[in-house]
């Protein structure tokens, strides 16, 4: 007993220093340089170009975040309650996957003069495209499905037994919502909205691809103009940085500290509403039916880019120099997957040991570990230049930086899907198994991987998934040995390939959201693999 | 202040720093390249980096780290020239590339600086799209305020991009005191201003507007790829104001030689940059103009009927006025005062 108590200790331990060296590596020490970098040119921070961008970018961040919730929040809860719950949890989150490159290029398919509703919009004198509006829009499809994504997650694990009890002691549908759904989704949906209103504040090819430039600008196209073109101001980038990072995190230490006051928050980590498995809602089968479809719609407008996929299929044409930017994408997307899912692991490992150790640090250390995705791709690249550049050459290729910023910017997704799971687990059901002579694997099987594969998998498809189209952290540390798919469409649009270079959008969509569905729906092969091995 | 040596450059004799689609498959390096090892019987890496704006920050940076990784940087052209000089050398010790004495006065920037090629920046049209609209193509910036071309013309950020740079200037040098007036009214009238020329050339393609910021030899792009006939599809307008030049250039990196072996080679490779080898390529390669006209061989066909500009203008400026002049202009055009 001694000795299973100090090995769980030591994998607690572990799990806490590992994801806390990893975030002092990848996320403090960069910002100590860059900031360090802005403090010797400090008044950059009150440069009245850069005060005017937070303005628009907070407006923007703000309205996308607010209508995304509108949208969000209700689809969220009627999707758990259709039959085929993880169904249309992975078609929801396949609008995560999709590279903001080919949602840009979509969305001008539809918005654009160009575009299949061209006459339309023509005919009508309207212009959508390369306006707020259109940034708004993109965004709002984008992140919606997320946020119902994290709210089903939540709503999903509720016991009905809950909901039986209120019904039959009488309480309305608001009352159920409000004394039993809503304490157990609104933390879920807090981070979910600090989450987009992060990645609204850190859009980067959405805006320059839709907003049409200035006066359309955000702080990450501001920052990305600083070190871009050949001026490298980097002050002025740092002081971009800096109010982005304080837009970005503002969101989250505010949740941190609603937690520390809330105490329905420390029920999450209790057992009270432990159970061992998802359930899934009892409507019809048209209901489901209907669920599906809604969640469907949000992929629609990027399915108008895929007839240009096409182009490879024409004669004569030659494309033998994708085969190494695909192998590149592909293995840079598997490695960042599991690197992400893994470092999500540690950090809930590691919460779950200090919950026991010191439980007025998880919110800290969660909270921390957290923060990274309030960190743009391009304040963090910057801040490893300065950081780590004596000894790694940002220009000579290096496919490990690409993996860790990857990993660096897409654990904390991975974290946010595992957070409803936390605490959770059924402790009773496991001891009985293990009564009944279960090895701790089989009681592993039986037990948690039900809990756990749903969050898992998805989590993994979707850094998978968004990989394949990251644009930020591949441009910082390619080279022409080590080229991503993303880098090539941009070669290629530089050489007049713009067909190519359609054609390539359409692949990248493909790639994304074939494996994002792949690996989401593999969590069927689990169950095969599970039953096999308990019986 | 640099340390000497070049990292990394155990499997090669002569490191270029370059632009992208340079290096890229098709472009011109990988056409020249061979060309030159066997000449010198070295070899040579080309390192792609990005644009030209990223070009650089890569020297600057390698000068921050003190670890200087290219001997030559090819690409970088005459808006970049000032703040990159700090980082290259400037042939003080009385050497020129051969041939650099026989380059057109026009094209010439400063010693350190080797012209390879150039452009001739335009505004292209879709002439089908607006004979469809029932417009004629502008002849002069100023009529792009014109309500008509509302909405219909795409242009580059000149923060962010060489060609709207050179679009900026070139309305600074022709409008003068007007110029700011200008771009007030301007800001209404674009469809959008792409962070760079891929971006805007490709919504172009695809029909968002019927004219675009590009270049002369976009004219001559579509010719060699069917785009013929008597009314042809896309055409370069010429502008009673002037077109800008942007020269592009080579140049040798401060403080990247270990020995004078290494300096007379990258020194070789500037002169073969003259050379008809190189020249006569560029055309087709790399959808510039050459400095000099190649003996052997005359321009293609599309090249030598692009239309001649009325006058050709060249920039000039430090980049602290470049500094200054662009914060306006940001003011101007509304990012900073939404």
């Amino acid at each position: 007993m001694n000795s299973g108590f100090s090995k769980k200790n030591s994998l607690g331990i572990f799990a806490v220093l590992a994801s806390s060296l990893l975030w002092i590596f990848l996320i403090a020490v960069p910002l100590i340089f860059l900031f360090n970098r802005m403090a010797n040119d400090s008044a950059r921070l009150w440069d009245p170009e850069i005060l005017a961008t937070v303005r628009l970018t907070l407006n923007q961040a703000l309205l996308s975040t607010f209508i995304s919730l509108l949208i969000g929040l209700p689809l969220g809860l009627w999707a758990a309650s259709g039959r085929w719950v993880s169904a249309s949890r992975i078609i929801l989150s396949l609008p995560y996957s999709v590279p903001t490159v080919v949602a840009g290029s979509a969305w001008i398919a539809w918005l654009g003069y160009s575009g299949f509703l061209g006459g339309f919009w023509e005919f009508w004198k309207l212009r959508l495209s390369y306006t707020w509006g259109a940034v708004i829009l993109a965004h709002v499809f984008y992140n919606a499905p997320w946020i119902a994504v994290v709210v089903a997650n939540s709503r999903m694990f509720l016991p009905p037994s809950l909901l039986d009890a209120a019904e039959t002691l009488g309480a309305t549908r608001t009352q159920k919502f409000k004394f039993i759904v809503w304490p157990r989704i609104r933390w879920a949906l807090a981070g979910a909205l600090a989450q987009v209103f992060s990645l609204c504040v850190m859009s980067f090819a959405l805006i320059l691809l839709l907003g049409g430039g200035p006066p359309v600008q955000t702080l990450e196209t501001a920052l990305f103009a600083r070190i871009r073109y050949g001026t490298l101001d980097v002050s002025g980038a740092a002081a971009c940085a800096f109010w982005e990072l304080l837009l970005t995190l503002l969101p989250w230490f505010l949740i941190l500290w609603a937690q520390r006051r809330d105490p329905g928050f420390t029920r999450i980590f209790s057992r009270q509403f432990a159970i061992s498995r998802p359930q899934p809602g009892k409507a019809g089968v048209g209901y489901g039916v209907a669920i599906l479809g809604v969640s469907a719609l949000f992929m629609l407008p990027y399915l108008a880019t895929l007839p240009a996929v096409t182009g490879f299929f024409q004669a004569g044409k030659d494309f033998s120099e994708l085969r190494s930017p695909l192998f590149v994408s592909v293995q840079l997307a598997f490695w960042s997957g599991i690197g992400a899912v893994a470092v999500a692991l540690l950090s809930v490992i590691g919460a779950e040991w200090l919950k026991k150790w010191r439980p007025g640090t998880v919110p800290v250390f969660l909270g921390l570990m957290g923060a990274p995705s309030g960190i743009s791709i391009l304040v963090l690249g910057l801040g490893v230049w300065l950081a780590y550049s004596k000894w790694l050459d940002p220009f000579s290729g290096s496919f490990v930086a690409m993996v860790l910023l990857q990993i660096a910017i897409f654990y904390p997704m991975a974290l946010r899907m595992f957070f409803p799971l936390l605490g959770s687990t059924p402790q009773d059901l496991v001891d009985a198994a293990t009564t009944l002579g279960a090895s701790p694997w089989q009681a592993f099987w039986a037990v948690q991987w039900p809990r756990w594969k749903g969050p898992l998998l998805g989590a993994l498809a979707i850094v998978i998934g968004a990989s394949f189209g990251e644009v930020a952290a591949v441009s910082l540390f390619y080279s022409e040995q080590l080229l991503p798919l993303p880098v090539l469409l941009s070669q290629w649009t530089s050489q007049y390939r713009f067909e190519d270079a359609q054609a390539l959008t359409a692949l990248l969509l493909l790639l994304s959201v074939g494996m994002t569905g792949l690996v989401a729906a593999s969590g069927n092969l689990g169950a095969f693999f599970r039953k096999w091995m308990l019986d | 202040m640099l340390m000497s040596g070049v990292a990394s450059s155990a499997d090669s004799d002569l490191i270029i720093y370059t632009y992208d689609s340079f290096a890229a498959k098709g472009g011109l390096g990988p056409e020249i390249v061979p060309l030159f090892e066997k000449k010198c019987g070295c070899r040579v890496r080309l390192l792609a980096s990005g644009d030209a704006g990223q070009l650089l920050s890569r020297i600057q940076l390698d000068a921050e780290r003190k670890k200087p990784t290219a001997h030559l940087v090819l690409g970088l052209d005459q808006y970049l020239w000032g703040r990159a000089k700090p980082f290259l050398e400037v042939w003080d010790d009385g050497w020129l590339p051969k041939g650099f004495n026989k380059l057109d006065e026009n094209y010439r920037v400063e010693k350190g600086f080797l012209p390879f090629d150039y452009g001739v920046l335009a505004m292209m049209a879709d002439m089908q799209a607006l004979k469809k609209a029932g417009l004629k193509a502008p002849t002069s910036l100023r009529e792009l305020q014109d309500p008509q071309w509302k909405k219909r013309f795409i242009l580059q950020n000149p923060k962010t991009s060489t060609p709207g740079l050179a679009f900026f200037l070139l309305s600074r040098m022709a409008l003068k005191t007007e110029v700011w007036d200008y771009w007030k009214r301007l800001s209404k009238q674009w469809l959008l201003m792409a962070p760079g020329w891929d971006g805007a050339y490709g919504l172009f393609l695809r029909g968002e507007a019927p004219l675009v910021w590009s270049y002369l030899t976009s004219q001559a792009y579509h010719r060699e790829h069917g785009d013929m006939g008597s009314s042809p599809r896309y055409q370069a307008i010429l502008f009673d104001e002037g077109q800008p030049l942007q020269i592009e250039g080579a140049a040798l990196v401060k403080g990247s030689f270990r020995n004078s072996q290494e300096r007379l080679r990258a020194r070789q490779f500037l002169d073969f940059l003259l050379s008809d080898e190189v020249q006569g390529r560029i055309a087709l390669k790399n959808w510039m103009l050459p400095v000099l006209e190649p003996r052997a061989q005359t321009l293609p066909a599309s090249f030598r009927s692009l239309p001649k500009p009325k006058k050709l203008i060249r920039a000039t400026g430090t980049p602290e006025e470049l500094d200054a002049l662009l914060e306006h202009w940001s003011l101007i055009v509304g990012t900073a005062n939404p």
